[in-house]
């Protein structure tokens, strides 16, 4: 099962991003655990994850997660207008990409 | 516009990454938040137990009662916020700085803290009785208890690491010796405590936090709360949006703590029955600055009117999506899908709404129009004209949110015009195009 962490400042809009996300993996009847959480929760959740994805308003700390967990499992940027769209099934295949891609 | 634009994001960009790398706004941050919770619960009973109108209805003795029984919520958490906020930051800058307990470096943080502080109460007649006085530990405190969670942990950590001890014989065994040199560290920041308490007492104000809220606190509190910082605060907030990034979280870190204070003192006024001496507050920057739905409603409601008369599906849609968390200040769906990020005809009405509804709530509160906001911290998705109602226990603060709606909308709804005709001209936006695909 595919485990994808999102994070934002509060996890309020990534929150709403997990409903979409969840909505589009029923769809697609796949089992998927996605889960959003603030930023400074991350840290609790390691190890918990396969992928983690940030909101691109919290862009500024991929760099700091890329160095904590970027050799583990692959961590990136929702890309914006997939975000402000919440588009579930975009950013399904995005996470589902980044793990095949991974280590590539 | 471009150029400028671009010239924006390399002086901003940078700052924002910095800030949030840096170990010690994330403390503070972290600080404060610890006491969010309790202080919320706090001053919300607080300020809805002194509405007004309540001791005409039920009396005032009732209401004396009732406050009494509530006020426990408020003098245990907002008049020794600055506990808090010293064990909040000792945790987390411990946390961050690593190779210690987090908690023994909150811990000494503490008792560093404590041990600057005044502890004997004049009662008059010559008398003193031993005891804390609460405002070394509240309002007035925090920018000590602010030093003393960084230094307290720096200090311990560096007793930690260099493993400061006593040789005993190397015939005591292991465990003995550990039993003697534990509380080294201890031991070496309460004596700088010491230190820093009698050199305090030498100067005029006595103690240290008399000394720091004279000359550092007062001075910066008083620039930090004024009108133009204010609107700066505001204009700030939403420049970091428009390049994307979580405007509240970057301008927070820095004003939080004089907001706290501010906010403080008048819960406790409050509380105690006085006037509010802060006009500008967490509860006004909230209700009339900071809080999303001065962005998300104006610019919803001027989607659904444009969208209503022009066709411009892309927009109904992004309005549809961004509807239900707009009203709870969660603008994310408007801001990257709209977008309101990086585009150029957003800008204008981004900066000049901070401008007006802080230039309004400031001048409603000066002229007496509006009482001070109470200073009340509310989450941030609480919604338009409850926000106002609640922080300002003003029904007037609600309604005046609600008005200024008007003009908002009527801003953006210029602004989405003109943003319509340039795309259309630019071919950036298609009708056939948007129908051809609709229809597949």
């Amino acid at each position: 099962m595919t485990r994808i962490l999102l994070s934002c400042a509060l996890g309020m809009s990534t929150g709403m991003l997990m409903e979409r996300m969840r909505d589009a993996a029923k769809e697609q009847s796949k089992e998927i655990k996605v889960w959003a959480v603030d930023t400074g929760s991350i840290a609790a959740n390691e190890g918990e994850f396969d992928v983690l994805l940030l909101g691109p308003q919290v862009s500024y700390l991929l760099s700091d997660m890329q160095k904590k967990y970027g050799d583990k499992v692959p961590v990136s940027g929702i890309k914006p207008i997939d975000y402000g769209r919440m588009n579930g099934a975009a950013v399904l295949a995005y996470a589902e990409e980044l793990i095949a891609n991974f280590g590539k | 516009m471009n150029g400028f634009i671009e010239l924006l994001q390399k002086v901003l960009m940078p700052i924002a990454a910095k800030m949030n790398a840096s170990k010690y706004i994330r403390a503070m941050r972290d600080g404060f938040v610890l006491s969010l919770a309790y202080t919320m619960v706090g001053s919300i009973l607080t300020s809805i137990f002194s509405i007004p109108a309540l001791a005409d209805w039920f009396g005032a003795e009732t209401m004396g009662a009732i406050q009494a029984f509530v006020n426990p919520t408020t003098v245990m958490t907002n008049s020794i916020i600055s506990i808090f906020v010293v064990v909040g930051i000792g945790y987390s800058f411990a946390n961050q700085e690593g190779g210690i307990n987090p908690l023994h470096g909150a811990a000494t943080a503490l008792v560093m803290f404590l041990m600057t502080c005044p502890y004997t109460i004049d009662v008059g007649d010559g008398k003193t009785i031993t005891g804390l006085d609460f405002s070394y530990v509240g309002a007035k405190a925090i920018f000590t208890a602010i030093f003393f969670g960084f230094v307290g942990v720096k200090i311990y950590k560096w007793a930690v690491t260099h493993k400061l001890s006593i040789k005993l014989p190397d015939s005591v065994p292991a465990s003995i010796q550990d039993s003697f040199t534990s509380f080294l560290p201890a031991g070496m920041a309460m004596l700088i405590a010491l230190v820093i308490r009698f050199l305090f007492g030498l100067t005029p104000q006595g103690n240290m936090t008399d000394f720091i809220f004279y000359w550092v606190q007062r001075p910066l509190s008083g620039i930090a709360l004024s009108y133009p910082a204010m609107l700066l605060m505001g204009m700030l907030n939403n420049l970091f949006w428009f390049f994307g990034l979580h405007g509240q979280t970057m301008v927070s870190s820095v004003w939080r703590p004089f907001l706290t204070q501010a906010s403080t003192e008048n819960i406790e006024a409050l509380a105690a029955g006085q006037a509010l001496p802060n006009l500008i507050n967490n509860g006004f920057s909230g209700s009339f600055i900071m809080y999303g739905f001065w962005i998300s409603v104006p610019l919803l409601i001027a989607l659904f009117l444009y969208t209503k008369r022009h066709k411009r599906n892309d927009w109904h849609d992004v309005a549809k999506i961004g509807l239900a968390p707009g009203l709870f200040n969660i603008y994310e769906p408007l801001m990257f899908g709209f977008p309101l990020v990086l585009n150029p005809f957003a800008l204008i009405p981004m900066l000049l709404t901070p401008i007006i509804s802080c230039t309004v709530g400031y001048f409603a509160c000066l002229f007496g129009i509006l009482p001070y906001a109470t200073g009340v911290g509310l989450p941030i998705t609480t919604p338009v004209v409850i926000s106002g109602l609640l922080q300002f226990n003003s029904v007037t603060a609600g309604l005046i949110q609600l008005v200024l709606m008007i003009p908002l909308t009527a801003m953006w709804y210029l602004f989405l015009g003109i943003q319509d005709r340039s795309e259309r001209q630019s071919g950036v936006y298609k009708e056939e195009e948007e129908e051809s695909n609709a229809a597949k």
